[in-house]
């Protein structure tokens, strides 16, 4: 009896049960289809998070942190947390510099004719809509000129504008911001779409860094970002800087590349999202494992149910083996169809999530050929039993049930 | 030709050892069409078991064919059920979710034949019978008399040297009963041996010489 003989002939039995069978490749279905989806959407979810992470620090630029910052703990003696005007100046002197920079944010209130709501304040250089992903829809974005002059203008995000000044244009109102008065000279959408600024709120006020040291003196300039010029290596102009740096502020360790330090977010957020995937792929295991108890069962009722059929199959010649194969072959198509449906729905679930929550989601095809792996082995294990007892029927005893 | 030659069978029941054949001795010529008679209890279908190579002598010798079964090994008597005998059961034993085509195919599949040829075969067979037109039904489609005759096409499969019948008839009203019996003496007219195992006089009257077994002996007469 050949191979496609015994494919037909399970075809052909399981056909003949179909509620039944469905049934019994439910319990593999599900675990399948939910290993593939978890273990997309964690490599998914993974993956925006780094990418995000990779997005704001921009391609040329290098961020120097006070190493308080890259290792929390208590603060030493002598310690820095902020950047000087010096700082920036010594940066400024390597060639290969374009430009630095540096970004204040904090949160702070914005009010207008007795309105007052709260909003992010966001302030760095005239370029800031790059760093921050924002575009002017209205108005004009704040100009080196105006960051020099330390000039009190600034844009307003959509959300606030609209919770300011409903339908009116924000454009040349003056706005309080920290007890100061600011002009608004623009209104800005946001670019990028992504799971952590659907988050956060998105009402945003945006003004030249200069002006906010001089309102906020007393916020920590905690971050310098140094845009270098093409064809310059960062990790070698970082180290650079970073050494002058501390030796300026008579600290060898005052300062610190924040690369390491996002090397580290990405090393963390991997762990998390492996741990999380582990644990929830061994929920999906018992599933499979409960759904192969559940195919044996089924097989062992089967061979009860058939015993006559084997009995006739016996007396019409066929072999211990051939019965084996029969029931097994039966068991691994039970199986492995539960296990490509359920990869199927596996992906399908993660395109679903990856729709209604806006995350990316990765297929892994090692998940799948492991969840197909896995479906014919269990079939192979939970047939085995059953059809190894089919065999060992004696052909009277079998043709004689009813 | 079909030797027993002091066959005797017993079985173990709760530790006891129940003789039911004893000292079984008989032949049939190749070609011949015989009964087997006796009452119910006689001994009969373990008799027909045996020579089915459905099961194996306690002692004696069978010699179906020329090779001895005492002995033969599960596989080997496997194939000899599947290559030197055909079965005909009293309740037809077809498989149920098979077409008649199907089931008529199946000593087929065990014997290796390719699809083409063994769909064809089965044609032929089933056409010999006289079910050319219920080749695609379903056994529960079928009357007594069609399941009986698509058992006779399938036990025919491997032209078996011999015909096994277990009680052909005794699921079927008195006609048909007939119109099978003419069946079995049309194919023994063509060669094939036949033995049919039976407590009824009138389906043992079909055949030319009549065995008769009482208490797991052969016995002259009832």
């Amino acid at each position: 009896m050949n191979v496609n003989e015994m494919i037909l002939s399970a075809w052909t039995s399981l056909m003949a049960n179909k509620l039944r069978s469905f049934l019994t490749m439910l319990g593999i279905l599900i675990g399948v289809a939910s290993i593939i989806a978890i273990v997309a959407i964690g490599r998914g979810g993974k993956a925006a998070i780094v990418s995000v992470l990779e997005s704001n620090l921009a391609q040329q630029t290098i961020q120097i942190l006070p190493t308080e910052l890259v290792q929390p703990g208590l603060p030493q003696p002598g310690q820095v947390l902020s950047f000087s005007t010096q700082d920036f100046a010594i940066a400024r002197g390597f060639s290969g510099v374009q430009s630095v920079y540096y970004t204040l944010s904090g949160q702070g209130a914005v009010s207008y004719n007795g309105k007052q709501v709260n909003a992010s304040l966001d302030a760095g250089p005239s370029y800031l809509d790059q760093l921050s992903h924002f575009v002017v829809i209205q108005g004009r974005m704040f100009s080196t000129v105006d960051v020099v002059a330390h000039r009190h203008v600034g844009l307003v995000s959509q959300s606030l504008a609209q919770q300011l000044f409903g339908n009116v244009s924000p454009i040349g109102k003056v706005v309080d911001v920290g007890g100061y008065p600011m002009e608004i000279i623009g209104e800005t959408a946001s670019t990028q779409f992504n799971f952590l600024s659907g988050l956060l709120g998105s009402q945003a006020f945006y003004f030249p860094s200069t002006t906010c040291h001089d309102m906020f003196p007393w916020w920590d300039i905690s971050e310098m970002d140094v845009q270098v010029a093409p064809g310059v290596n960062k990790t070698d102009m970082a180290h650079r800087i970073v050494t002058a740096l501390n030796i300026h502020a008579h600290n060898a360790q005052a300062f610190e590349d924040a690369s390491g330090f996002l090397v580290g977010i990405e090393q963390t957020v991997g762990k998390v999202t492996a741990i999380l995937t582990l644990i929830i792929g061994a929920i999906a295991g018992i599933a499979l494992l409960v759904g192969g108890v559940g195919v044996m069962n089924i097989m062992l009722v089967s061979v009860t149910e058939r015993t006559g059929e084997i009995g006739i199959r016996m007396s019409l010649g066929a072999t211990r083996r051939a019965i084996l194969f029969q029931f097994l072959i039966e068991s691994v198509m039970i199986t492995v169809l539960g296990g490509a449906v359920g990869i199927l729905i596996g992906v399908i679930g993660a395109r679903i999530v990856a729709w209604v929550t806006k995350l990316p989601t990765e297929v892994s095809w090692f998940a799948v050929a492991v969840g197909l792996a896995f479906s014919i082995v269990i079939g192979v294990i939970c047939g085995l039993y059953p059809a190894n007892k089919a065999s060992k029927l004696h052909p009277i005893d079998a043709l004689r049930f009813e | 030709m079909i030797e027993f030659n002091s066959v005797s069978k017993s079985y173990q029941i709760a530790g006891n050892t129940v003789p039911v054949l004893r000292d079984i001795s008989f032949t049939i010529e190749d070609g011949e069409f015989v009964s087997i008679m006796g009452p119910s209890g006689s001994g009969k279908s373990t008799l027909m078991h045996i020579m089915g190579c459905l099961d194996v002598p306690t002692s004696g010798r069978v010699s179906l064919f020329g090779t001895d079964i005492a002995g033969m090994s599960r596989d080997e008597l496997a194939h000899a059920r599947n290559r030197q005998i055909g079965f005909v059961f009293q309740n037809f034993h077809l498989i149920g979710r098979m077409t008649a085509l199907r089931n008529v195919e199946l000593p087929l599949v065990y014997a290796g034949w390719r699809r083409g040829r063994r769909s064809e075969r089965a044609r032929s067979l089933l056409t010999q019978v006289g079910l050319e037109h219920r080749m695609d039904h379903y056994p529960n489609e079928l009357s007594g008399g069609q399941k009986q005759r698509v058992a006779i096409a399938r036990a025919l499969a491997n032209q078996p040297s011999l015909i096994l019948a277990d009680e052909p008839t005794g699921a079927l009203d008195t006609a048909t009963g007939q119109e099978i019996m003419e069946l079995f003496g049309r194919l023994n007219s063509q060669g094939v041996t036949i033995v049919v195992v039976t407590h009824d006089a009138a389906v043992a009257s079909y055949a030319s010489r009549t065995i008769y077994v009482r208490d797991g002996k052969v016995v002259d007469t009832l």
